[in-house]
């Protein structure tokens, strides 16, 4: 399993997954899709203007496997995610997805998912916060366990739901080891 | 006549085949379905949000609204499409 850098050149690939490789075995009839695939487009490069790479793509045999995207708060508060109160919105990206596809190991794939992008904080200055809206139980989506893990902590309990935060180092902290591939760095 | 309101996200590419959908199950019954995209058209989407919990302790996705009034659940979900259609016909409550 290959993990890429969610950009114009493997959007595609990021839509197929909700399209065609959908955890609940639901694929969406092409007719359908077209349409919903240019919506998600104008969307994505309207992120991509604030933030890029906007997450990543898992991908193996040309097929994808696992993503994680992530957007300004701002946005992703108009698209109905619940997002955190704390902190300013202009520092904050938040989580708006991760999802695996069907038939994966979702726990292992969510795991590496989270993992790839805690490494990789520093691509994502001058944001000071990646945060998301997750949930305390055992759940298929937003588990909070497998932010935890990963050093995500409670920044606002909600109950039944927590918004859970973790810094991004300060530019020039990281190594830049990952500023390639056409990823524009901080 | 009753009036559909599907407020979603245009982050998910699967919403218009839901919201397609949605015509579908309420055609027969001569309702009006209107579509409200969340991003582009966020001050009417949150009128309509305001009274739920998306957002604070739910996410978005897509939802619908049958006369104003909140339908929660899934449209990919079976369960979700009953309570749809009791609500077209004046159940629920």
């Amino acid at each position: 399993m290959e993990i890429l850098p969610l950009t114009e050149e493997t959007m595609g690939l990021e839509m197929d997954l909700c399209l065609r490789f959908h955890p609940s075995g639901y694929a969406v009839p092409e007719t359908d899709a077209v349409e919903g695939r240019r919506a998600k487009e104008g969307f994505l490069r309207r992120v991509f203007e604030r933030v890029r790479p906007a997450g990543f793509v898992a991908v193996e045999s040309g097929e994808p496997v696992a993503l994680l995207e992530l957007m300004p708060r701002e946005f992703a508060r108009r698209n109905g995610y619940i997002t955190g109160e704390l902190g300013e919105d202009g520092e904050t990206l938040t989580i708006a997805c991760l999802e695996v596809a069907a038939g994966r190991d979702r726990k292992r794939v969510m795991d590496a998912m989270v993992a790839h992008v805690v490494e990789r904080l520093d691509l994502f200055a001058p944001y000071r916060a990646v945060e998301v809206g997750a949930f305390p139980r055992d759940v298929d989506f937003h588990p909070a366990w497998v932010y935890e893990k990963h050093g995500f902590e409670v920044a606002e309990d909600r109950g039944i739901a927590l918004v859970l935060s973790v810094a991004v180092p300060l530019a020039g902290v990281g190594n830049g080891s990952q500023c390639k591939n056409g990823v524009r760095c901080p | 006549m009753r009036e559909v309101t599907v407020v979603y996200s245009p982050q998910c590419p699967s919403n218009i085949h839901f919201i397609n959908q949605m015509r579908e199950l309420a055609r027969p019954y001569g309702a009006e379905v209107e579509a409200i995209d969340a991003f582009e058209e966020h001050e009417r989407a949150a009128e309509y949000l305001k009274g739920t919990p998306i957002g604070h302790t739910r996410h978005l996705f897509i939802t619908v609204f049958v006369d104003g009034r909140w339908v929660p659940g899934h449209p990919g979900n079976p369960r979700f499409r009953d309570d749809f259609v009791e609500a077209l016909e004046g159940g629920g409550g």
